[in-house]
């Protein structure tokens, strides 16, 4: 109870309240009077601490940007590489986007990479060799989507597995069906796909700004709805949130529903962007989703999951990667990489939680 | 006691600790006799908790200090600088029982017992000594348990029991100790806390001395010998309690007299508002009652006895049978949800504010506005700056400090935190007002307001039901009280007959079959 706590800055709110030419009558004197009851003001070092916390993965990102310039002068900053960075990565984004969901209301989807591998089979499957039209592939497509999310939901809420162990299985039950519809890789999927993903704009693929739109959208909700509210306060409370009156159950379920439906939406974006239907895509979406959701969560809003975040984190990653790509590193890099930053996130993500209370004890 | 002049058992000095910016203890001491029991007294907030963290090396006292004002516990002559570990308490005699309990749900009642204690034989546990002593043990305490029995099934009171029986253990034998209990008793229903103060008495006994942190007065006036008083961090006097009265208590703990805990007016009862019709849960059966417009109801009983099930029934935050009426809205309580109670108007506070009511990670706004954020939610986004002024004008009005909504309600005292949970419910204008042990680790100060916010929502119409133990303040705060017994009604008091000992008279008294102690 006796813990100084820098979740934000108290000095700030007298300042703000005061701000807004209200009708603040008579509760403008008494504000003044009240202002020496509020905390005592944050030190210079608890400040930058603050500030470190919020904003260390941007100020970090930013010096990788930097360093990786003057290391590989006129090839990294180049704009070519920048469009490829962006573009490449706007796949990876969506699906960080839709695994940050579950993960507010406090569920794992671990199945997001299942769901790419057999959505993109699927694509090439039904357009390449049954030789359907685009839009009735598209629809199975997000339908298998929608299936999954449903069936995770089902398990998670209504039996009441841990989503851990129902969505790692459904990784497993979803890759092995995809093998076993097709094994191969599938070219010359519909050229309407291909150009609306990859046609460019500024030398940015269309995909980029797809992604952008989720993001955009997502945060939205996270920001400005009750919805956003609800799934937080599910995630750190379930029983709080429930007497309370928030649909817990429908706000779990719901979040592992989005999460299959936009990952399959990443899915049939991405056998756009290759133009074929490759089985092996899977791992690129296994673990870099978690760790750019969980690095997330440490800057902005620290210890609370948040779109900006995971946004943020996720080019930070690639940065990172394409970075020590371009020095000469073999595709190795990437698997370490990945791996050590979900560490790391976890870590850094654990101890901003304890920092701000997020644990929900007395 | 007249031990006072002789060397104390247990002397711990220079006692500084700050938290960030904040200093929470200043040159804090404590000096126990042998053969007492002390109680450390003080609002939330003044220091207590620290004091028994630091004692229990749980956390490190501020650096800076030199070789005269250097932290440092003594116990029978042999002194340690602070932070001790957990075996230098063991070695010193100093046993620790903390709030939260210290078990391991998933263990045995042996395990819990035998826990860094185990008897060996060339090497290895032998699981028979182990049994015999566990079961001596929970013999000698007339705790009827099996030792294989699970830590996390048995009762609140069974887990309470079993921690203040293993503290006990831990410093049993030739030496003299020192046993440190925070606030054991707040969730101990009155007949455990007889027994618990039988077995404190038999410790005082054989000389060791106990060291009793509280929030409630008459326990202290009952067992306690010498009481030391902290106030924002500071030892502001150290008495004896048989030559104070509880007004003096009250006066050194808050440091002005508070004149009136209860308010005394009372308003007429009307109309009935809630009228819950057969309800059955776990532990209640067919249990009928209503509350009318205005008035404070209390529920009653022995913990156990399925007083405290009622209203979280009545609020469909569990499962079970009957009916619940709110102003003519009747529905069947299977199909009852917090969410449609809610639209029925009720308001339900559970008494278990870290896991229930409070979520401690969000801020205060976030708090405040959890049961109506729709209200904010206009033109397609959430008005923040609505939502902050209402969250200003809600925390004035309940007399909260610091007057920061971003802060986390982690950072708020128990007290402070119960203020904001009751003013979060009050946004809702309910109907009716379910509280369950509303003063539960809350300071006197704290209390007081709380009373107040009670009254003056029972004053604007609201009918407010609360399921408390604390005999002394449903007399005070209800227009009537209703005591369960056996999971059913079994009386109900009103007018004159209501005083703290007609509720416990009942309470106790009623009993099919006498609790053993």
């Amino acid at each position: 109870m006796a813990q100084t706590r820098i979740g934000q800055d108290p000095a700030a709110s007298p300042a703000t309240s005061r701000g807004g030419l209200v009708k603040d009558g008579p509760s403008s004197p008494a504000n003044t009077a009240d202002a020496p009851l509020a905390e005592p003001r944050l030190r210079a070092h608890d400040r930058i601490a603050l500030i470190g916390s919020r904003f260390g993965l941007i100020i970090t990102w930013a010096l990788m940007i930097v360093a990786f310039g003057v290391l590989l002068p006129g090839v990294f900053l180049s704009g070519s590489n920048l469009g490829y960075l962006l573009s490449s990565q706007a796949t990876v984004l969506i699906v960080a986007i839709a695994v940050t969901i579950p993960m507010a209301a406090g569920e794992f989807d671990l199945s997001s990479s299942g769901v790419v591998v057999i959505t993109v089979v699927t694509m090439g499957y039904l357009n390449v060799i049954q030789r359907w039209p685009l839009m009735p592939t598209v629809l199975v497509a997000l339908a298998i989507g929608l299936v999954v999310g449903c069936v995770n939901a089902f398990f998670v809420v209504r039996i009441g597995i841990s989503s851990l162990i129902v969505t790692l299985a459904m990784t497993s039950v979803l890759i092995g069906f995809a093998l076993g519809l097709n094994n191969l890789t599938v070219t010359g999927i519909s050229v309407d796909l291909v150009d609306a993903a990859r046609s460019t704009v500024g030398g940015i693929q269309l995909v980029f700004f797809y992604a952008l739109g989720v993001v955009v959208v997502a945060w939205y909700f996270f920001q400005h709805t009750p919805i956003g509210r609800s799934l937080y306060f599910t995630g750190a409370g379930r029983e709080v949130a429930r007497l309370s009156g928030v649909r817990v159950d429908a706000i779990r379920a719901g979040s592992l529903i989005v999460s299959s439906l936009l990952g399959a939406v990443a899915a049939v974006l991405l056998t756009g962007v290759l133009g074929s239907a490759d089985p092996n895509v899977g791992t690129s979406y296994a673990l870099a989703p978690f760790a750019a959701a969980m690095l997330g969560s440490t800057s902005f809003t620290p210890g609370r999951f948040n779109i900006l975040g995971t946004a943020v984190a996720t080019y930070f990653l690639a940065t990172g990667i394409t970075g020590l790509q371009l020095l000469g590193l073999a595709g190795w890099v990437t698997q370490v990489f990945y791996g050590m930053a979900l560490i790391l996130g976890v870590a850094l993500s654990t101890f901003a939680a304890r920092r701000n209370g997020r644990t929900n004890r007395a | 006691m007249n031990s006072t002049n002789q060397e104390p058992l247990l002397r711990a000095e220079h006692l500084t600790k700050s938290y960030g910016a904040r200093p929470v203890l200043k040159e804090a001491y404590l000096n126990i006799a042998s053969g007492e029991i002390h109680a450390l007294l003080g609002e939330n907030g003044s220091g207590k908790s620290t004091l028994i963290k630091l004692l229990a090396g749980q956390i490190a006292p501020d650096g800076g200090y030199t070789a005269d004002n250097a932290p440092c516990v003594t116990v029978s002559g042999r002194s340690e600088g602070l932070p001790i570990d957990p075996k230098t308490a063991e070695r010193l005699k100093l046993g620790f029982v903390h709030q939260d309990l210290g078990l391991v749900l998933s263990s045995t009642v042996m395990e819990t017992l035998g826990l860094g204690r185990y008897r060996t034989q060339w090497g290895r546990i032998s699981w028979r000594a182990q049994r015999s002593y566990t079961e001596e043990t929970l013999r000698r305490y007339g705790l009827g348990l099996s030792p294989d029995a699970v830590v996390g099934r048995l009762s609140a009171v069974e887990r309470a029991m079993l921690s203040i029986i293993r503290g006990i253990e831990s410093i049993s034998g030739e030496e003299r100790g020192v046993l440190v209990l925070d606030e054991p008793t707040a969730y101990l229903p009155a007949d455990a806390v007889h027994q618990l103060f039988e077995v404190l008495r038999r410790i005082k006994a054989t000389g060791s001395s106990v060291v009793f942190v509280t929030h409630r007065l008459d326990e202290v006036k009952d067992v306690c010998d010498r009481a030391t008083i902290l106030r924002s961090g500071e030892v502001v006097a150290t008495m004896d309690v048989a030559s104070a009265t509880t007004d003096d208590l009250i006066t050194a703990i808050l440091g002005t007299e508070l004149t009136n805990l209860y308010p005394s007016e009372h308003t007429t009862v009307t109309e009935p508002v809630l009228r819950a019709t057969n309800l059955s849960g776990a532990e209640t059966r067919d249990v009928s009652f209503v509350a009318s417009r205005g008035e404070i109801l209390g529920l009653t009983g022995l913990v156990g006895d399925g007083f405290e099930e009622i209203i979280g029934l009545c609020f469909g935050a569990s499962r079970g049978a009957g009916k619940v009426e709110v102003k003519g809205t009747e529905v069947a309580q299977k199909w009852l949800r917090p969410r449609r109670a809610m639209s029925m108007g009720m308001a339900y506070i559970p008494a278990d504010r870290a896991t229930s009511s409070g979520l401690m990670a969000a801020s205060a706004a976030e708090n405040l506005t959890m049961a109506t954020m729709r209200r904010y939610w206009r033109s397609g986004r959430m008005a923040y700056s609505e939502e902050h002024k209402d969250a200003i004008e809600a925390m004035r009005r309940v007399g909260l400090r610091p007057l920061a909504p971003d802060l986390p309600l982690s950072s708020f005292s128990g007290g402070n935190q119960q203020k904001l949970i009751l003013a979060k419910w009050l946004l809702t204008r309910p109907h009716v007002l379910f509280l369950h042990e509303p003063t539960n680790g809350v300071d006197v100060g704290a209390k007081k307001t709380l009373f107040d916010l009670i009254n003056r929502a029972a004053r604007d119409g609201c009918s407010v039901v609360i399921a408390s133990s604390e005999y002394e303040d449903l007399a005070h705060l209800c227009h009537r009280v209703i005591v369960i017994k056996n999971g059913a009604v079994s009386g109900e008091l009103t007018g004159d007959q209501l005083t703290t000992d007609a509720i416990t008279h009942r309470c106790l008294a009623s009993t099919a079959t006498p609790a053993t102690s």
